[in-house]
């Protein structure tokens, strides 16, 4: 991200939404709106000054709502780039201008003067700022919005309104140095230590309730957070519950038979039952194991869930605003798995990543060079080939209805001046090659090469004249 | 022998004229005498074409899309 953010040929815009797309292949004009930040960013630094004096407090997103942050605040501590932002629906001031009109707190501007707490040293923060609309103008698109963890609450058997049933992303923000326990190991509810933990694996994946697909990274990452845990504390048990393992990739099944070795039990079999919460406030899982043939219960202080990878909450939109489809299971589709597995049905925009379907880290990095590769070969020569199945308007029959334009369903077709009257124009970058035009067109001033009447006529004529 | 219709098959390029070929790749079989006539879409067809198919012998016109 760093990298990026310093490199000459690329513009990092951040904390923004795209709003628009006007355009083709080649010609996007793409509509960006650029939250309001109320800070600054020329002028912030980083330091974290503000984080450190505002009242206000909101749930942390990035740690999965298990921590507050306050409502200025920098997302996280790697953020590119490193700048604060002011959430106007938990910062003190903006609640009580709404609801008063009368303007409060402002201590991350001011300070405390009487506590002898300064304000924002760099004089960044502006309670002014406004959204920002931005056009740019883009030859192609790549579209890496990424993914969203399945919420644990769709699963009532797991018991998950326990705090110390977590998902799997909780858990990793808990292992993490700047979570919301330091990167101690405990549980949520009393704050011990966990002795014995159990991990869920296909937790709503390759389940025909929720989503019928394998989230592919699971298997590996529970994987990964044993051994971090059984390096770290050697007499920690625990259990890891699979439907079966899935560990096909490079170097992954080594790992699994290193993870094995370390200690933890592996049981594969069906899914897990139930996760209940015992008086003692342990948790039972039950499952069944396909090795010993027979049910089997075990009693642990900390249940991870591993929650299937959904598609983000906005990919359909965002499918739609680029005119690329998207799949069953809402994730954007590719033209060809095989063949074109970075194309989407709209020319000129390609995908990277979960966004196109749950994959790993290594996946995704091949899949973005991919994706950036084509998206740069497809605009650099400057000229783009086109299918010849296209339409095409004889102006001078044309009659200047505009049947044509309300039907092409890619709004390839325009009405444009010539020779003083307005005739239906096919722009070929955007034209599909349907021919929906072309059989409405009531003056027949549209040419369908390739499919024209008169060929389609005489197929139908040899194949019913004896 | 008796009687087989015969039907003018006009299908679209993505969907129909595709599962036509699937099924020949399948090994499935239909009658010798459902004829296709491939278009780049169903929105391709117009009125004259099964009009003309019905009026110059064709029994019965299957339009899939």
């Amino acid at each position: 991200m760093g990298e990026v953010a310093q490199h000459p040929n690329i513009e990092l815009i951040t904390y923004a939404e795209v709003e628009d797309v006007k355009g083709y292949v080649g010609n996007f004009e793409v509509t960006i709106k650029k939250k309001a930040r109320y800070v600054d960013w020329d002028k912030c630094t980083g330091c974290g000054h503000c984080m450190n004096i505002c009242p206000s407090r909101a749930p942390n997103e990035f740690n999965l709502g298990l921590d507050k942050r306050p409502a200025i605040y920098i997302q996280f501590p790697q953020a590119v780039p490193k700048k604060a932002v002011i959430d106007a629906d938990n910062c003190l001031y903006f609640k009580t201008l709404r609801k008063t009109g009368k303007t409060a707190c402002q201590i991350c501007q001011k300070g405390i003067p009487n506590k002898n707490i300064e304000g924002c040293p760099a004089g960044a923060i502006n309670y002014e700022d406004k959204d920002e609309f931005i056009k740019v103008k883009v030859g192609s698109v790549i579209l890496s919005t990424g993914f969203k963890p399945m919420e644990k609450y769709h699963f009532k058997e797991y018991s998950p309104n326990c705090p110390d049933v977590v998902t799997a992303m909780e858990f990793e923000r808990i292992l993490s140095p700047t979570g919301p326990t330091e990167g101690q190991l405990k549980r949520l509810s009393d704050g011990q230590k966990p002795k014995k933990m159990a991990f869920i694996a296909c937790v709503g994946s390759r389940d025909e309730r929720y989503h019928s697909y394998c989230s592919k990274v699971c298997c590996m990452y529970i994987m990964k957070h044993a051994r971090i845990l059984k390096e770290k504390y050697p007499d920690i048990d625990l259990y890891l519950f699979f439907i079966d393992v899935r560990t096909a990739g490079k170097d992954f099944e080594e790992f699994y038979v290193y993870t094995k070795k370390l200690g933890a039990k592996v049981i594969r079999g069906g899914r897990v039952s139930a996760v209940d919460v015992k008086p003692d406030g342990k948790l039972r899982v039950r499952a069944y194991d396909n090795d010993l043939c027979s049910p089997v219960e075990v009693d642990v202080d900390m249940v991870v869930l591993a929650t299937a990878i959904e598609p983000g909450p906005d990919t359909e939109k965002l499918g739609r605003i680029f005119s690329a489809s998207c799949g069953r299971e809402g994730f954007i589709r590719e033209v060809h798995t095989k063949l074109y597995p970075v194309e989407t049905s709209a020319k000129g925009v390609f995908i990277a990543g979960c966004v196109q379907g749950p994959k790993d880290i290594p996946e995704s990095i091949a899949q973005s060079r991919a994706a950036s590769s084509a998206a740069a070969a497809l605009v650099l020569p400057g000229k783009i080939r086109f299918e010849a199945i296209a339409a095409e308007v004889i102006r001078d029959k044309c009659s200047s209805c505009g049947v044509c334009v309300q039907l092409c369903p890619y709004n390839a077709i325009v009405l444009e001046e010539y020779n003083g009257v307005y005739k239906a124009k096919v722009e070929p970058a955007l034209c599909a090659g349907c021919g929906t035009c072309a059989s409405a067109c009531p003056s027949k001033a549209i040419v369908f090469h390739g499919f024209t009447t008169e060929q389609i006529i005489e197929q139908i004529r040899a194949i019913t004249v004896d | 022998m008796s009687w087989e219709p015969k039907i003018v098959v006009i299908a679209c390029n993505w969907c129909t004229y595709a599962a036509a070929d699937l099924a020949g790749s399948l090994r499935y079989s239909y009658p010798p005498t459902a004829y296709i006539v491939r278009v780049p879409c169903s929105g391709r067809v117009e009125p004259e074409f099964i009009v003309e198919a019905l009026k110059t012998g064709a029994d019965a016109v299957l339009v899939g899309g």
